[in-house]
C-alpha cells in the first residue's frame, strides 16, 4: 500500500515536470509567428495586477509611467491573466503582479540569455525599473523572471502558447 | 371675591416656590452636567459634530521620511457628508491623475476604488493591511475620521486648562485589539468645538507609535474644521502634514462624482 502511494506520488511529480517541459519547449523554440511591429518601435508590454492593495497598485501605475517615459514602451493593463487567444500582436513582456505571493513575474516568450543583445538589455532595464517601483515605502515585492522560479516559467509557457507573448525575430541572415 | 383673593395668594406663593425650585434644580443640573461629562459622552459629541452636506477643497500633503527627504503632493477633494469622498492627485506630474474614491454601500460596507490613468484602469481595493494607510502617508483612513467609535471603550482621564481653554483628555481602549486599528488612543479634545487638538496612538502592547497634532481649527460657515494635521510616526521617524485650503461648502458637486465609472472624466476635467 505504501509502495503504491509512493509510486502514485512519483508519477504525479513526473507528470507535472513533463507538462512544464512541454510548455517550456514552446517558449524556447523561436520564430513561428511573425510580429507586425516595425523595428525601432517601443516594446509592447502587458501588466496584469491581480492585487487589491493600494501601495502595490500605486507601484504598478508608476511602473507603467516609467516604462512609457523611459523605454517608450506601449503599455496595456488587465486585472487577470487572459485566457482566450491573444491575437496577432503578442506582447514582448507580460508582468504579473501576484495576489498570493509578494512577487512580480516578468514573463517573456524567450529565455533571456538566448535572446538578441537589444532584448537582453531592454529586459535588464525593465527588471531594474520594476525593482525600483515595487520596493519602496510601504511595499516590498521580489521581481523574478522566467529562469528564476517555476511559477513564472509555467505562466510564460501558458501565455506563449495562447498567443499573448511573442518571441524575438530571428536575426536576418545575409 | 374674597375666596378668589385667598386662593390667588396661596397660588402665588406656591407658584413662586415652584419656580424657584425649578430654577435651582435646573442651574444645579446644568453645572453638574458640565462637570460630569463622561468619556463616551465626549466622544459622542466629537463623532456627532455637524458636518457640511457637501465639500470641495484642495489638500497639500507633505511627506518627510526618516532620512528627512521631502515629498509634496497636491490633491483636490470632494466630499458628501461622512459617507462619500473622492480625491484626485493634481501635482506633481509623477502622480497627477491618480484618483481615490470611497463610498459606503447600502449594507454599510465601505468600498474604495483607485483610478490609475496610465493603465486606464479603475480598481476596487481589497482589505489588505497596507490599505489602512492613506495614500502611503503616516495617516490611516481611521485617523482621518472613518474610525468606528464603537470599537473602543472610553473613559475621561482628566480636564486640562491652559490659556483659558479646556481640553478633555479621553482614553479609548480597544474592545478587540485584534480587530481595532490601535490598542489604545488618547485624545485631547477642545471643549469649545469638540475637535481633537492632539491624539496619541498606542499599539496592542501599549507602546506609543504615533502622535497627531491638529492646528488651525477654524469655523467655516457653520462648521468647525481642522485645517492642518501633522502625524509623527515614533517608530519610523517619518512625518506627514496635511493642509486643507479653498473650502467650498454646501455647493453643488459635479454630477456622478462618486461613481467609479466617472473617475476618468473627473480627472480630465481638472
Amino acid at each position: 500500500m505504501v509502495n503504491l502511494k509512493n509510486r502514485f506520488g512519483s508519477m504525479l511529480v513526473v507528470s507535472a515536470l513533463a507538462l512544464i517541459l512541454v510548455f517550456s519547449a514552446g517558449v524556447i523554440s523561436y520564430g513561428e509567428k511573425e510580429t507586425t511591429r516595425e523595428p525601432g518601435d517601443g516594446l509592447s508590454m502587458l501588466i496584469v495586477d491581480r492585487t487589491g492593495s493600494f501601495a502595490t497598485s500605486m507601484g504598478t501605475e508608476m511602473l507603467a509611467r516609467n516604462l512609457t517615459d523611459q523605454l517608450s514602451a506601449n503599455v496595456r493593463a488587465k486585472r487577470e491573466i487572459p485566457e482566450e487567444f491573444g491575437g496577432k500582436d503578442p506582447f514582448d513582456i507580460v508582468f504579473v503582479v501576484s495576489k498570493r505571493v509578494p512577487q512580480v513575474w516578468v514573463l517573456t516568450g524567450f529565455v533571456p540569455y538566448k535572446a538578441p543583445e537589444d532584448k537582453r538589455k531592454a529586459l535588464k532595464g525593465v527588471h531594474k525599473l520594476a525593482n525600483k517601483v515595487y520596493n519602496r515605502e510601504g511595499s516590498s515585492r521580489e521581481v523574478v523572471g522566467i529562469v528564476d522560479d517555476l511559477a513564472p516559467a509555467a505562466w510564460a509557457s501558458y501565455l506563449s502558447r495562447y498567443g499573448w507573448l511573442g518571441r524575438p525575430e530571428r536575426p536576418q541572415s545575409n | 371675591m374674597i375666596k378668589t383673593n385667598y386662593l390667588s395668594s396661596v397660588q402665588k406663593k406656591s407658584l413662586i416656590g415652584l419656580l424657584a425650585l425649578t430654577l435651582l434644580v435646573s442651574i444645579a443640573g446644568t453645572g453638574l452636567h458640565a462637570q460630569s461629562l463622561t468619556g463616551p459622552e465626549i466622544i459622542r459629541k466629537v463623532d456627532g459634530a455637524p458636518v457640511p452636506e457637501t465639500l470641495n477643497a484642495t489638500l497639500t500633503m507633505k511627506l518627510v521620511n526618516e532620512k528627512g527627504e521631502k515629498k509634496v503632493r497636491k490633491l483636490e477633494a470632494w466630499k458628501r457628508g461622512t459617507e462619500s469622498s473622492v480625491m484626485v492627485f493634481r501635482k506633481p506630474d509623477s502622480v497627477a491623475g491618480i484618483a481615490l474614491l470611497k463610498t459606503v454601500a447600502e449594507d454599510g460596507r465601505e468600498k474604495t476604488w483607485l483610478y490609475l490613468p496610465s493603465l486606464d484602469m479603475t480598481k476596487e481595493m481589497g482589505q489588505e493591511s497596507e490599505n489602512r494607510n492613506f495614500m502611503s502617508s503616516d495617516f490611516t483612513y481611521e485617523d482621518l475620521g472613518s474610525r468606528n467609535v464603537d470599537e473602543y471603550t472610553y473613559s475621561l482621564l482628566r480636564k486640562e486648562n491652559s490659556n483659558g481653554e479646556t481640553a478633555y483628555v479621553v482614553e479609548g481602549k480597544a474592545k478587540d485589539p485584534e480587530k481595532a486599528g490601535y490598542g489604545k488612543i488618547k485624545s485631547w479634545i477642545d471643549g469649545k468645538n469638540w475637535k481633537p487638538k492632539k491624539v496619541e496612538y498606542y499599539d496592542r502592547e501599549g507602546k506609543l507609535i504615533k502622535v497627531q497634532q491638529n492646528s488651525n481649527i477654524e469655523k467655516v460657515g457653520d462648521y468647525w474644521v481642522v485645517k492642518k494635521m501633522t502625524m509623527k510616526n515614533k517608530g519610523t521617524g517619518s512625518k506627514t502634514t496635511l493642509t486643507w485650503r479653498d473650502y467650498r461648502i454646501n455647493r453643488e458637486l459635479p454630477e456622478g462624482v462618486f461613481n467609479p465609472q466617472n473617475l476618468p472624466k473627473l480627472v480630465e476635467e481638472g
